[in-house]
């Protein structure tokens, strides 16, 4: 979206060239307000002179979806990526599929202790393609957590878990726990024996933990013994608490694989003539310490030029002293802003 | 890495453009630092009073189950003579009404034994849930002795733990005499001395120190005085 | 990894993304590809195995042996395993609660800049070792035989043995092939027929050797039933 923003920009100002102030506009950074609308006013004619057939670029105009189009679909994916990085969109697309079903499932059944194992007879038996809708919804739960682990295990082992995408691996591990809390609330509901013991043994799991763990399973059941009250809790847990927190954070997760982008395998590595980019990111004579923190914003960010001075920024505004950042503007090693200072004093 | 190296590719690097950034983010023009932060603190003061307002009665509905004990029930599972010392007889009682099949337990029911020295005129009732994690356990009448099915634990004919992983001896409903009826009441625990506790659920420990690491839950009844 | 490692790992990135294509259509393809296998054993699992249902939930139930779903068969044979009831929490909750917590924070403690698999033995191995521990807890237990029954074949004069045995416990402390207490209290008893004579198995059965309790109960005629079963086990 970064990148977009610019470029619809310099299209709006396209029809300003032809009014004549137009060079006006753009060598000034910011223009009058009476200019501004002239080129409003330019743009949207037009706007209006191909407009009506184009309803596409109508919304555009409005949500800039071609700006996503590009930051979503149009974003490069690197160089060797393979059929092992197809395993998240598997367990994301199984979990869509888990959605579905589970929403037509909700529709036959009914969470109540009496009824429950009724409706699930009914549901399988009697409602058309009832039992294939369950299966799919049953084997789909061991299939989301078998590709949630071989996702894990690509991550894994193919160190993408590494700087910069740690916190997508804490989200990735998160979702992995709320899957399987997933499996485990959903065997409840069908009420037969395999559920209810499951379910006993699970909540006694909970309770064996030391001084929180009686309190913990009292909350989970509802009381004291597995009731009523814990199967209308899973049933809610199942169906809306979790499932929520899981696409909240699926969303989370997707985030920052656009925004970091997915890894290359390993051992694919850029092949780049020598004394290219890479080699000299860091002047001599200034070690960065092991803990600096290299901001993603500025990934493949160019080296600041020489010609480029810095260091009077910190200075620059004394109104800035008592901001929050502007202590250490000027010490940060890994802030572009700070390196070239020295590069200029080097190369002087 | 070497310092020539460096001075030698600058004209390799873009140029790049920055726009001075105002300091600190979102600053305009003639704002106050002690406004900013008054603002900053009623926002944030403002809407955790409006989460809150939602957040801590919903967790509170939530919870309360925590806090709430049943109605003392009392069930006559049998007459006085349908019970003898050397032998357990299953019962089925329902401990929770009004959620069907699923409120209902099971006890294994015997008069006191001499041989434990135990009152001939008091009745035992144990529970068949497994102190290890739960499942059903079944006593068997050749080896006088309680088994489960799910991780081997193995209890003698007093409930208390011979073999496997189970923490503690078998839970037990208090009993008593009514109209010639033996009937049962509460659960609670013991510890491996026998001695009456508050119910814990199983995996729990129970004894010494254990009263504290596994603290007895507002929803459970007391024990019996022994 | 160090602000140069970063900043090297982020430049050779951004190459390997300059010379990759973009997502759609060429990785949509590859994720379209697996989508569709993905629903198809899905769609092949339902119709071949369905959704059969259980018996009715019964709290009451003593014969019942509860089995958790195949998923969480290796923390349930890690139950089986840990058998001291002082170490129960640790089974419980501490081992996984332990590994879970040592998944989430491993970007935090694995920093360095190595990602090949085969440059960075300890992680890579650590890795294959947890999946073989996983695979084989897993194994077991869905291999767990109940304690209440005995799959060894048995010719049919002992069949009756074979029943009493199954169903008075003795698989709570011993087992049988694969069923039973795998390092219980008691001995194995797969092969005891070819250890000891059957008289001796019959007293052993009737007065309960050291801890073993006395089994006298069962009556002579199953008694005799139970020690010709156990003679035939060689």
């Amino acid at each position: 979206m970064k990148l977009s923003l610019p470029k619809r920009k310099s299209k709006q100002a396209e029809p300003a060239v032809a009014d004549g102030d137009a060079e006006a506009a753009a060598a000034e950074p910011g223009p009058s307000r009476s200019e501004k609308r002239a080129r409003k006013i330019a743009a949207g004619k037009h706007h209006s002179a191909e407009g009506g057939k184009d309803v596409a670029g109508w919304v555009d105009s409005r949500t800039n979806s071609t700006g996503i189009y590009t930051a979503l679909l149009a974003r490069h994916v690197p160089k060797g990526t393979n059929w092992f990085y197809t395993l998240g969109s598997a367990t994301m697309f199984i979990f869509a599929m888990q959605a579905i079903t589970g929403v037509f499932l909700a529709m036959y059944y009914t969470p109540s202790t009496t009824q429950a194992y009724a409706s699930i007879t009914h549901l399988t038996n009697d409602v058309f393609m009832g039992e294939f809708v369950r299966g799919m919804h049953k084997w789909g739960s061991s299939l989301m957590i078998i590709l949630i682990f071989l996702h894990m295990g690509r991550t894994f082992f193919f160190g993408a878990y590494k700087y910069p995408r740690e916190l997508n691996w804490v989200i990735g591990v998160v979702l992995l726990v709320l899957t399987t809390v997933m499996g485990l609330t959903g065997y409840l509901l069908p009420f037969d024996q395999r559920s209810l013991w499951a379910t006993v043994v699970a909540n006694n799991i909970t309770a064996s933990g030391p001084v929180v763990g009686p309190y913990l399973a009292d909350f989970l059941r509802a009381g004291p013994e597995v009731g009523a009250t814990t199967l209308s809790r899973f049933y809610a847990l199942h169906m809306m608490l979790i499932p929520g927190l899981i696409a909240a954070l699926i969303g989370a997760h997707l985030f920052l694989v656009v925004k970091l982008g997915t890894t290359a395998p390993p051992w694919v590595k850029a092949t780049r003539p020598k004394g290219a980019l890479g080699e000299e990111t860091v002047p001599a004579g200034v070690p960065s310490p092991d803990d600096a923190e290299v901001p993603v914003g500025q990934a493949a960010a160019s080296e600041p030029t020489p010609e480029e001075t810095p260091v009077s920024e910190p200075a620059a505004d004394p109104a800035d002293a008592g901001g929050p950042d502007a202590g250490n503007a000027g010490e940060e090693p890994a802030d572009p802003g700070a390196e070239p200072a020295d590069d200029g004093e080097a190369s002087a | 890495m070497s310092d020539s190296k460096n001075n030698n590719s600058p004209a390799e690097e873009p140029p790049r453009v920055t726009l001075p950034e105002a300091e600190p983010r979102g600053y305009f023009e003639g704002e106050s630092m002690t406004r900013r932060k008054v603002f900053t603190a009623a926002s944030l003061a403002l809407g955790g009073v409006a989460s809150m307002a939602v957040v801590l009665p919903v967790v509170g509905f939530a919870v309360a189950p925590l806090f709430e004990r049943g109605r003392e029930r009392w069930v006559a599972v049998g007459r006085l003579d349908d019970f003898k010392p050397d032998t357990y007889k299953q019962v089925v009682f329902t401990e929770t009404p009004g959620i069907g099949e699923v409120g209902k337990t099971t006890a294994y029911v015997r008069q006191g034994s001499a041989e434990f020295d135990e009152d001939p005129g008091e009745y035992l009732a144990i529970s068949t849930r497994c102190a290890h994690l739960g499942c059903p356990v079944r006593f068997v009448q050749a080896a006088k002795n309680f088994i489960c099915p799910c991780h081997g634990g193995v209890y003698d004919f007093e409930g208390k733990r011979i073999g496997g992983p189970p923490v503690r001896p078998l839970d037990r409903f208090q009993t008593r005499i009514r109209n010639n009826h033996v009937e049962v009441g509460p659960r609670y625990s013991v510890t491996n001395q026998l001695k009456a506790v508050r119910a814990r659920d199983p995996g729990e420990f129970t004894g010494g120190i254990w009263e504290y690491l596994y603290p007895p839950r507002p929803s459970t009844y007391p024990p019996p005085s022994n | 990894m160090n602000g140069r490692e970063k900043e090297e790992y982020l430049r050779e990135y951004e190459i390997l993304k300059k010379k990759g294509k973009p997502f759609f259509p060429y990785a949509i393809m590859k994720d379209s590809v697996m989508m569709v296998i993905v629903v198809a054993v899905m769609i092949a699992m339902s119709v071949i195995m369905g959704a059969e249902q259980g018996p009715k939930a019964d709290p009451t139930t003593t014969t019942y042996v509860p089995r958790p779903e195949w998923y969480f068969f290796y923390l349930f044979e890690l139950l089986k395993v840990i058998k001291p009831p002082a170490l129960v929490p640790l089974a419980t909750i501490g081992i996984p609660t332990i590994a879970m917590v040592l998944l989430l924070l491993l970007p935090f403690y694995d920093r360095g800049p190595e990602r090949i698999p085969w440059r960075r033995p300890i992680a890579t191995i650590t890795g294959i070792l947890v999946i073989i521990a996983m695979a084989y807890l897993t194994f077991l237990g869905a291999n767990a035989g109940s304690p209440t029954e005995i799959e060894l074949e048995t010719p049919a004069q002992f069949e009756r043995g074979k029943q009493i045995v199954a169903e008075t416990g003795c698989l709570a402390c011993h087992s049988i092939g694969e069923n039973g207490a795998h390092g219980g209290l008691g001995p194995d008893l797969t092969h005891i027929g070819s250890k000891i004579p059957p008289a001796a198995i019959k007293r052993s059965v009737e007065i309960g050797p050291g801890i073993m309790p006395s089994f006298r109960d069962l009556g002579e005629k199953d008694l005799n039933q139970v020690a010709d079963y156990l003679s035939s086990l060689d």
